[in-house]
Formats: C-alpha cells, structure tokens, sequence
C-alpha cells in the first residue's frame, strides 16, 4: 500500500513536470520549425493512442488506420473552408466522420481475423487512398488543398496557439484512453485480445466491443488527421499514402503494443530520432523500417516495454539496497 | 485491334499472376504474407538490366541468371527474419511486420543507391510485331505469356508430382501433423521462399522493359498482387493466376471505355468485399477467415 501511494506521488510530479514543460517550451525556443515538430508530435501521439486501442489493447490489426487519418483531415479542411466553422470544431467534426465511416465499414470489415483483418484494412485504406486520390473535385487530388488559418472567435491563433490546442487534445487524448483501459470497456478488450471465445462466454458481447473499439480507435486517428491538416497548413492525397502506414506501424511497434506511455515514445521517436540525421532526409523511410525490424526482432515489447525491463531492475537493485543501508 | 488490346491485358494479367503466385507461395506454408515480395521482384528486375544491358549477355541466359538475386534475398528473409520469429513462437503478424520492414529498407535503401530515374531494358525481340493468323504480338508479350504458363504448370508439378510438393502441401493444411508425419518443416519452408524468388524474380524480369527497372517499381506490383491472392482464394496459387488474368482484362476494357480513374477504388473495394463475402475467393472453398 505504502508503495501504491508513492507510485502515486511520483506520478503526480511526473505529470506536472511535464505540464510545465508543455507551458513553458514555447517561451524557451522561439522556432518555427520546432513548432511544426511539436505538433506533428502531438498529432502521431494521438494517433498511436488510436491504434493501440485497436491494436495493442483489444488485439486487433489494422494496417489502415491511415485511412480515418486521411478522412478526418479532409473533412475538418472542408468544414473550415466551406462552412466556415471556428476553430476545434472542424477537427471534432473530423474525428467524428471517421468514427462513423468506421462503424460502417466495421460491419462487414470487422468478421475477420488476424492477418486476414490487416489485409483487408490494408486494401480499404488503399481504396480510400485513391478515392482522394481521384475525387479531385473534393479532395483536389495530388495538388492539394489549403487549409485555413485556425481561428477561434475572429482571433488568429497563430502557431502558438495551435501549439497549445494541440498540447491540450494530446493529453485529453492519454487521459482518456488510461482512463478507458481502466474501465469495464478496458477489461474487456483486454479480455478479447487474450481469449475471444473465453471472452465470449464469460458474457463479453465480441462483436460489439470489436466494433466498440474500431470506432474509438478510428475516433482518435480522425481527430488527429484533423489536428494534423492545420500543422503544414496544406494537404494532399500523398500525405495519407503507404508512408503513413509505415509511420502508424513504427510509432505502435516500436514504441510498445499494448502501452500507452508507449505511444509516446513511438511519436517521440518517429518525429525526432530522424532529426539526428540531417541532411540525409532519404534515410528517414530506411530508419523507420529497420528500426522495426530490429524491435520486432530483438525487443519484442518496444521501447516501453524495454524502459520497464530497466525501470524495474533499478528499483530491485534499490530495494536490495536500502535496507541495508537502514540497518 | 480488339485482339491486341485484350492481349496487352492477358499479359498484364499473367505478370500480375505471377506476383500472387508467388505470395501465395509463402503465404499457404507458413500463413505469413510477404511484403518484401515487390523488392524482391525489383531485385529481379535490376539483374537482369545489369546482365542483359551492362555486360550484354542474351536474354535466354540472362533469364535463369538474374533469378539468382531475388532467390538469394527470399531466403535471406526466410532464415534472418521468419525462422528467428517462428522458433520463439511470436505472432505470425510479428513476421508480416518484419517483411513489411525489410520491404521499406531494402526498397528505399537501392533507391539511394541508383538513378532515381531507373534504367530502361530492351525488349526481348525489338519491337517488330509477329504476326499469328489474326493476331499481331510482340515477341516480349509472347515470352511473358509462354513464361507465365511453365511457372505454372512447374509448381503444378512440383506440388502434385514429387514427395517434396507433397510435403510442402502438408505442411500448408496442419504444419504439426505434418512434422509429426515425418516432414522436415523447415525445408518447407525454404522451399516456400524459393518458390516465391522464383516467381517474383520473373516476374520482375519480364515486366522490367515496360517499367524500366526502378527502385520502387514492385510497390504497385505487390498491391495488384495482393488484390489478384484474394479475389482467387489465399492459399490458392492457380486461382491468383486466373484472378490476375482477368484483373488485367478487366482494367484494359476499363481504360478503353475511358474509366482507368476507378480501377485501383473498385479493385481495392472489390478486395474488401471478397474478403468478407467470400473469403475462400473466387474458386476457393468458402473457408473461415481465421
């Protein structure tokens, strides 16, 4: 019990460190192209957070997320431009569509299994691609669309402003799911990815929770599709292509299926690490596939899981260590 | 005209078949698809333009040579990526994620190393039409027909003919009782991935004078080849060639009444119908998707 309530403790000061640091960044570094990092960052958090309720948490693959990514930033750009909606509403309204689209094409999607399902996300969202790809009427195909200025109220918001939306849905987004996972809901997915038919008959509607899941997890990834359109303030049918499935699948496998601190350490990965290799813009795609192949092959659990393995080893040595050192 | 117009699809169609041939492959021994199987298709691909073009050897030795490489990276997949899997009991999804990998690197890795433009191969016979009672064809398109056909009809008989085939469709129904009876699964397995170089390899081989051999040409291989799998049944290698034939006709008359925007929504919806009305495919049993 004693060590619950410090467990508790330093999570509380984790979460407020990095609050303020999440305050205070933007007064610290004055760059633009740090901006767009921050919230591409923020973007692929929430979008790793999505998949991994599918896929870490209820056991399902996707490999076509990348789709409702797709669809929410279409649809918050087209609420933004054609209706004029101020600000967050065109994002939720993003993050909305793809739920719906999802629960849709769940119906007939969500009867497969295992690497059947990932094939045939995969060639939902192939098709969703080229539908933007070709609907140039709407989606304006490969030259792209403009996305407006986010404004609340008549007021610009300005990259930082946009910063700090961002920052606010990203951790709405982690509360929400380490709230969720907690839950029944949680447990039952959990319970899915374990044993579907023991689920089944411990009384876990599957079919539900399934489709449950898909629309959270398509939810999220819209939501961030549609934070994501406002960061480059352009987008095009290429945005929403295979590249995004290797970044989707790098930022859930390498940060750690199944963890939501995870997550963010895939995000963290995916945006930064091929930073370290400036100027060499072409080895991005190469480190994100080899770093893949080497977590799958070598770290099964992804970095989360490899930052607990450390974690825990630690406090046992430290446990070993001080009572002695009170004796 | 009509002839010729339908014969560029059937030949389309048969290089397509030869891509889902090849997944199908793989995928009925040991449940795992091969995202790799379009660089793998490249790397037959960039062989050839090296033999045929680079050192000027003729096409009929260049053929079976420029298989080397595409065979030697199949493998090199099996034993460094899906064997190390397999032997510590990880999901089978680990393995396609592992595939999915080596695709990106191995793909985006050649294109830093050659000409982003690619390199253009000759056709085998020029470009002087042969003329068959009513049908005018180009010797390359008789080639990739005739091709098609005896890798077909060689794993038709590998798989019915020869203990080793007999094995590996053992394997592909029940892997443990098949061990059990005696077969050696990690032969299977081998055998599986050479198959599948083999039929990728030609399959670049043949479509490189179309495409040019580039970096990332297997890419829309590999989906067409997906798409071709599962209309003709996963698991079923003749019916990935009839479905890649007939996605191929299909297209060429699609483009012809001016619709070739749509081809690529209504395959890929085509796919996700299939999979879930049918997901034994066009010919195959309506077995469970699981």
């Amino acid at each position: 019990m004693f060590a619950g309530h410090r467990l508790g403790k330093a999570k509380i000061v984790v979460w407020l460190l990095v609050c303020a640091t999440i305050l205070l960044l933007p007064k610290v570094i004055q760059n633009a192209y740090l901006y767009f990092m921050l919230s591409m960052l923020g973007t692929y958090i929430i979008f790793g957070l999505g998949l991994n309720l599918f896929w870490g948490h209820c056991g399902q693959i996707s490999f076509g997320h990348q789709a409702f990514y797709g669809i929410g930033a279409y649809t918050a750009v087209l609420l933004a431009r054609n209706l004029d909606w101020p600000f967050v509403l065109p994002v939720i309204g993003g993050g909305l569509f793809a739920a719906v689209v999802s629960v849709v094409v769940g119906f007939a999607i969500l009867r497969l299994r295992a690497v059947y399902l990932a094939l045939g996300t995969f060639a939902f969202a192939m098709a969703v691609f080229y539908v933007f790809e070709q609907w140039t009427a709407v989606t304006n195909g490969i030259n792209g669309l403009a996305v407006p200025m986010p404004d609340m109220f008549g007021h610009s918001l300005g990259k930082e402003g946009l910063y700090y939306m961002i920052a606010i849905f990203t951790m709405a987004a982690y509360l929400g799911c380490s709230l969720l996972i907690r839950s029944r809901v949680g447990r039952a997915f959990r319970s899915i990815r374990d044993n579907e038919v023991a689920a089944g008959a411990c009384g876990v509607n599957v079919f539900w929770y399934r489709l449950m899941a898909f629309g959270l997890s398509a939810f999220l990834t819209g939501l961030a599709g549609g934070l994501y359109a406002y960061s480059p303030g352009w987008i095009s049918s290429q945005d929403f292509g295979a590249g995004l499935a290797v970044i989707a699948l790098t930022i859930v496998v390498v940060g750690g299926l199944g963890s939501n601190i995870g997550q963010v350490l895939g995000a963290i990965f995916v945006v930064f690490v091929p930073e370290l290799l400036y100027g060499l813009q072409q080895w991005r795609v190469i480190v994100y596939g080899a770093s893949v192949g080497l977590v799958v092959l070598f770290l099964p659990e992804g970095l989360s899981g490899g930052l607990t393995g450390i974690v825990s080893r630690m406090s046992r040595w430290l446990v070993r260590r001080v009572p002695a050192e009170a004796d | 005209m009509v002839f010729e117009v339908l014969i560029g699809g059937v030949v389309s169609g048969c290089l397509v078949g030869l891509v889902a041939l090849s997944l199908t492959a793989v995928l009925y021994a040991t449940n795992v698809v091969v995202f790799a199987t379009g660089e793998i298709l490249m790397a037959g691909a960039m062989g050839y333009y090296v033999l045929v073009v680079l050192l000027g050897v003729p096409w009929f030795v260049a053929f079976p040579v420029a298989l080397i490489l595409p065979v030697g990276i199949a493998v090199l997949i099996e034993r460094a990526l899906v064997t190390p899997l397999l032997a510590r009991k990880a999901n089978v999804v680990m393995c396609v994620i592992a595939t999915f990998a080596a695709s990106t690197v191995i793909g985006q890795g050649t294109l830093l190393m050659v000409s982003p433009l690619g390199y253009s191969v000759p056709f085998v016979g020029g470009f002087d039409k042969v003329r068959i009672g009513p049908l005018a064809i180009l010797p390359q398109q008789i080639v990739v027909i005739t091709l098609a056909v005896l890798v077909t009809v060689g794993f038709w008989l590998l798989m019915n003919k020869t203990m080793l085939g007999r094995g590996y469709r053992a394997t592909g129904m029940n892997p443990r009782m098949a061990s059990l009876a005696g077969i050696d699964t990690r032969v299977v397995r081998t055998l599986a991935f050479v198959i599948m170089g083999v039929a990728a390899g030609a399959a670049g081989v043949l479509i490189a004078p179309w495409t040019g051999a580039q970096a990332l040409m297997g890419f829309p291989y590999l989906l067409s080849g997906f798409i071709a799998c599962i209309l003709g049944g996963l698991g079923n290698p003749y019916g990935g060639m009839v479905a890649g034939i007939g996605m191929g006709v299909l297209s060429v008359l699609l483009t012809v009444v001016g619709l070739s925007w749509m081809r690529e929504i209504l395959m890929f919806s085509l796919v996700a119908v299939m999979l879930v009305v049918r997901p034994g495919g066009l010919f195959g049993q309506a077995t469970p998707a699981s």
